[in-house]
């Protein structure tokens, strides 16, 4: 057979998605602040939020989660994919379980990261191209973070 | 909830294996399967669109059933993805241009575990009563018609695209996360998982329908290129262009038809279960939820348990299992109960899975070498599961295969999808 007919095509869609009920948490990270839901039964919360505990099944309600926690996994991408927020090259994904929540966000990580274990605080990212990219982690060990801490 | 009791009756007999052949009594809802075929895998089916692909391995799984398309009560289509294809309603193409309008067809998508949950979707109907022949194709090109950042993008997006695929995940970082966990916790290592990937690409130099056969060695794949740490380019599975197709048939179907074959191979078990789609919502019951696929124990329990297999190694000769990375194969090893939890890293070093080993895992390549293609993958799977029980393989045979099982699984386990096979001698 001769070569065959290839036909290019550049289909895109533009869309303008609703976060629907979970709409409180991409809110609230642009006032720089964390919300996750709470089990109205068992008392577990989830960031990101669920509006039915997965354990128990009953509702959930909104609540507020402080800013920090831990990594308990990470990996760095040698190529950031072209979704994720602008930066550099490569790419630092990991799991932060916030302190007191039962299940861990996915979020990029900034700056040297030890690995699992490591304690880290939120950070926020500005003008992103999607609400979610405002929230990134970095060590709970860096120097801005321990400002608070030598003034007094 | 799962009602074992209704699948009792449809549970084989067995006799003991001891005799050297399995004979069991089965009923008129036994499933068999009556015909397979399928296309070369490849990076880029240049001659090919996805319809034509679909239409080849239909036409060779009608013609191993001594049948046509007019004997076929039903197409369930398996194809992941219309933003691959380019075509929605995809399975009206194919019917068209394969004879098969009238028929009732659909198209089922369940991300990795579609072509399972097609073959599922058609035991469902001849079961039923609602067909007796079902042919089920699973079709997909995820080569070069896009480019791989393209794929991988439609493929992040079956990960949650609320909280994560705007973070920029990948399906290797999720994987890349779940082995390093199952290092930290059970000491497996990099090295030993490296070994699926000698394996499976050695056994993909002996099937001539792979997208690829090579030989490596350890350190080949721990030198290969960085992917997602720990992975690195040789742990992960291929993009491919493909098609498979099986005809699933009743029993009296089978009987009615002339010229079928002595060997009968039977769906024994068919077990499914699904687990919370984000990696991070697993640690509810602590960090152990990060290192396997539950679901995948759960899919097995439930097949195991229709088919009668109390020790999988024991009972089972032949597997193909979803290598999406190489060590989702070593996580499988524990998850489908062929060994212990945490002792797959040492199982694969020893080369338990690999020919003349407890059973024999992957013998077409898997997904890393024989490739993958989405909604082709999990039928293909079956493809060989039943060559192998016929005793056709030719250099890749396992020696008197006469149970196998399919593993198939999407996203990060968040669907899973077993069946197990066997062979019948009439």
């Amino acid at each position: 057979m001769n070569e065959p007919v290839h036909v290019e095509s550049n289909y895109t869609q533009t869309s303008r998605r609703s976060m629907g009920q979970s709409s409180p948490f991409f809110t609230a990270l642009s006032n720089e602040e964390i919300r996750g839901t709470e089990c109205v039964d068992c008392g577990r919360s989830f960031v990101p939020p669920r509006l039915l505990c997965p354990v128990d099944k009953a509702k959930t309600k909104w609540v507020t989660i402080p800013g920090q926690g831990t990594v308990v996994a990470l990996t760095h991408l040698a190529r950031r994919p072209r979704y994720a927020a602008a930066g550099p090259e490569d790419l630092m994904l990991g799991l932060v379980q916030l302190d007191g929540v039962s299940t861990a966000i996915l979020a990029e990580l900034i700056g040297p990261i030890d690995g699992p274990g490591q304690r880290v605080v939120t950070t926020y990212r500005e003008a992103p191209a999607h609400p979610l990219q405002q929230l990134t982690f970095e060590s709970e060990a860096t120097p801005e973070h321990n400002r608070e801490d030598d003034e007094t | 909830m799962w009602d074992q009791t209704a699948w009792s009756i449809f549970r084989l007999q067995r006799v003991d294996r001891t005799r050297g052949d399995a004979v069991m009594r089965m009923n008129e809802q036994t499933v068999c399967v009556a015909g397979v075929g399928m296309t070369q895998f490849s990076p880029y089916a240049r001659d090919h669109s996805i319809v034509d692909l679909a239409r080849i391995a239909i036409n060779i799984a009608l013609e191993d059933a001594k049948t046509d398309a007019d004997s076929i009560d039903e197409l369930v289509f398996a194809n992941e993805s219309d933003h691959l294809s380019g075509q929605v309603t995809l399975v009206s193409v194919v019917q068209a241009d394969c004879g098969l309008v009238d028929k009732p067809g659909l198209r089922v998508e369940a991300g990795g575990a579609t072509g399972a949950a097609a073959i599922r979707a058609g035991i469902a109907s001849i079961r039923s009563g609602f067909a007796s022949a079902v042919i089920v194709c699973g079709a997909e090109k995820t080569g070069r018609e896009l480019s791989s950042g393209a794929v991988g993008e439609v493929f992040a997006l079956s990960a949650d695209s609320q909280f994560e695929y705007p973070v920029g995940v990948t399906f290797p970082a999720l994987y890349a996360m779940m082995i390093q966990a199952h290092c930290d916790r059970y000491g497996t290592t990099m090295e030993q998982v490296a070994q699926v990937s000698v394996k499976n690409l050695r056994n993909g130099k002996r099937n001539p329908l792979a997208h690829r056969g090579l030989d490596v060695s350890v350190g080949d794949v721990r030198g290969s290129v960085p992917v997602a740490t720990p992975y690195n380019a040789l742990d992960c599975s291929v993009l491919s262009d493909g098609a498979a197709a099986v005809v699933l048939a009743s029993k009296s179907w089978m009987d009615s038809r002339t010229g079928s074959r002595r060997e009968r191979i039977v769906i024994a078990g068919s077990g499914a279960a699904t687990d919370q789609p984000r990696l991070g919502d697993r640690i509810v019951d602590g960090l152990e939820g990060l290192c396997g696929f539950a679901a995948k124990r759960a899919a097995a329990s439930r097949a195991y348990a229709q088919a009668g297999v109390a020790s999988p190694t024991d009972e089972i000769d032949v597997a193909e299992v979803y290598d999406s990375f190489s060590g989702a194969e070593v996580q499988a090893y524990e998850d489908l109960g062929f060994c212990e939890v945490g002792a797959g890293g040492a199982a694969a070093e020893r080369g338990d899975f690999d020919f003349g080993g407890k059973l024999v895992v992957n013998p077409s390549g898997g997904l890393i070498a024989r490739g993958a293609a989405s909604g082709a993958t999990g039928v293909a799977q079956m493809v060989e599961v039943v060559e192998q029980l016929r005793h056709e393989a030719g250099d890749r045979q396992v020696p008197d295969a006469r149970r196998g099982l399919t593993d198939t699984h999407a996203g990060i386990g968040s669907i899973c999808m077993v069946h197990v096979l066997e062979r019948v001698d009439t």
